[in-house]
């Protein structure tokens, strides 16, 4: 579905990411871990096209050359990115939030069904929908986040740390949703701090560490890695 | 006497008013506050002058061609200028404004001469009776020709594409880029709209003050203060602390002295940065993380 090759990026004279190679096959949870700095956010900003960095090397989505198209031509051809820190428009309401989400891709058809789907999969922003998206809790924000992104119709997720900052119970809940999103058969690319809840719904895993892929495989085998286990999942 | 007053002091509130949002509109769309704005306009209005007085067309057309006028000199401005530095920190755009400010100003002088010159009426001079007061209809023109351009303003932003992606970029340029909105545009967009009002206030203060590249500098001043006085981020609270400063400004040169009525516009803007520099009329969201 998206495979990254050989991908170098740089903000001038600083080297971002070093070679990149990473695959995510369609239906799939492919999560990316690594520590802060470590050029994630960076790789997601390059696929989308939404960074001012110099890039090289290839980016294809289903075969497709994407590497350096504008970011609207992109997200229409289904690739969507959730941005870390939720980026809500603050002042605009729950519902607008949403439409935004079709801008894209949308000529003021569809976005109505688009809007039930999305609040069938988050219910609880149905009696939100009237209200500015700041007043809404952490929580409820990441879920217009993702929800947002799913007005775009995108056949592939990329979600940067959906769970930062939220409490432990929600964090939990927002991986389950991430889970029934994938069902909905979105592929999804997953970076995350959190690689516990990570590895548990993700089917394979790579791991970032400066700017190059450090560790690749199946979710469960990585979880057993005593490395990983050392520098991400905090204990034997 | 004070309705009179209160009346041509709304009138040209709403002058200041269409320059404050044509400031407002470029600093939300893109943090660069255009201090070449007033003299935009006024390059703009001596366009509208030449085309009514050298090629000789008729008031109406020239006023119908104004607006288009405006985007057209909007549009070509910044691509010339503010699109190459697109990636340059704000503060470089801003001080490229102040360029374009110099470059207007002399430019207009050079081409048109250095001597004001008398600018048609756009109203009749009658006054006429509302409410047992005399209120020149040429007052009235101005607030009307203003609250057009508002409510136009106003159906752009709620209802059309193109205006709720500038809304959405304005909170939050990246998101809005990565929903599909490109931010270039947005910015062209809000250098066309906000230099074609600009133009109309000049359309209007000219017949006032006669048509001189002077003309626009108190203007800018007071539309800076009506601006700051609002909020500076808000559209709706610059119009309304135009017209507070308008009729201030009428109401000060009428019973204070008119020495003051160019003075007290940096006076209101000292005041408001010092103690409420949020300004008077923007809402706080109360924000949870």
């Amino acid at each position: 579905m998206l495979e990254v090759s050989n991908l170098s990026a740089r903000y001038g004279a600083i080297s971002a990411l070093n070679g990149v190679s990473l695959g995510v096959d369609s239906g799939r949870i492919v999560s990316l871990l690594g520590s802060n700095g470590a050029g994630k956010s960076t790789l997601l900003g390059c696929i989308t096209n939404s960074v001012p960095c110099r890039m090289s090397g290839s980016i294809r989505l289903e075969g497709e050359e994407i590497l350096g198209l504008p970011t609207d031509a992109i997200i229409s051809r289904g690739l969507v990115l959730v941005p870390e820190g939720r980026q809500l428009f603050a002042e605009l309401t729950v519902e607008e939030n949403l439409r935004m989400g079709a801008y894209g891709v949308d000529r003021g058809r569809h976005w109505r069904a688009d809007l039930d789907r999305v609040y069938r999969l988050f219910p609880r922003l149905v009696e939100r929908r009237r209200q500015a998206a700041a007043t809404l809790s952490g929580g409820e924000q990441q879920m217009v986040a993702i929800g947002r992104a799913m007005m775009a119709r995108p056949r592939i997720v990329l979600l940067d740390e959906p769970s930062l900052g939220l409490a432990p119970l929600l964090v939990r809940e927002i991986f389950n949703l991430i889970r029934d999103i994938n069902g909905q058969s979105v592929t999804v690319l997953l970076v995350e701090q959190n690689a516990r809840q990570a590895l548990r719904i993700a089917h394979a895993a790579y791991v970032l560490e400066k700017g190059h892929v450090t560790a690749s495989g199946a979710a469960d085998e990585l979880a057993r890695d005593p490395h990983v286990i050392e520098a991400y999942l905090g204990e034997a | 006497m004070i309705t009179q007053l209160v009346a041509s002091g709304l009138a040209l509130g709403s002058i200041y008013a269409l320059l404050a949002l044509s400031l407002v509109l470029i600093h939300k769309a893109t943090d660069v506050v255009n201090f070449a704005q007033g003299e935009m306009a006024m390059f703009g209005t001596f366009i509208c002058f030449a085309l009514l007085t050298r090629a000789g067309l008729p008031l109406p057309a020239v006023l119908l061609l104004a607006a288009p006028l405006g985007v057209a000199l909007g549009v070509v401005t910044e691509r010339a200028t503010m699109r190459p530095l697109q990636s340059a920190p704000p503060v470089n755009a801003l001080i490229a404004t102040i360029g374009l400010w110099m470059i207007f100003h002399h430019a207009a002088g050079w081409i048109w001469g250095y001597d004001p010159v008398r600018f048609p009426s756009l109203f009749s001079p009658e006054p006429v009776e509302i409410m047992g007061a005399r209120i020149a209809q040429n007052s009235l023109g101005i607030i009307a020709v203003s609250l057009l351009v508002v409510v136009l303003l106003y159906l752009f932003f709620e209802f059309t594409r193109m205006g709720v992606a500038m809304r959405a970029a304005s909170m939050n340029r990246r998101a809005a880029q990565l929903m599909g909105v490109d931010v270039t545009r947005t910015s062209l967009v809000a250098w066309g709209l906000a230099s074609a009002i600009g133009v109309v206030s000049g359309l209007l203060i000219a017949p006032l003050t006669f048509l001189d590249f002077e003309m626009m500098f108190s203007v800018l001043l007071k539309a800076f203060a009506g601006a700051i006085l609002g909020g500076f981020n808000s559209l709706p609270g610059a119009v309304i602390g135009c017209l507070v400063i308008g009729v201030l400004e009428n109401l000060i040169a009428a019973y204070v002295s008119t020495a003051f009525k160019d003075t007290f516009a940096f006076g209101i803007i000292i005041l408001v940065l010092m103690f409420r520099p949020q300004g008077l009329f923007t809402r706080r969201i109360a924000k949870k993380v």
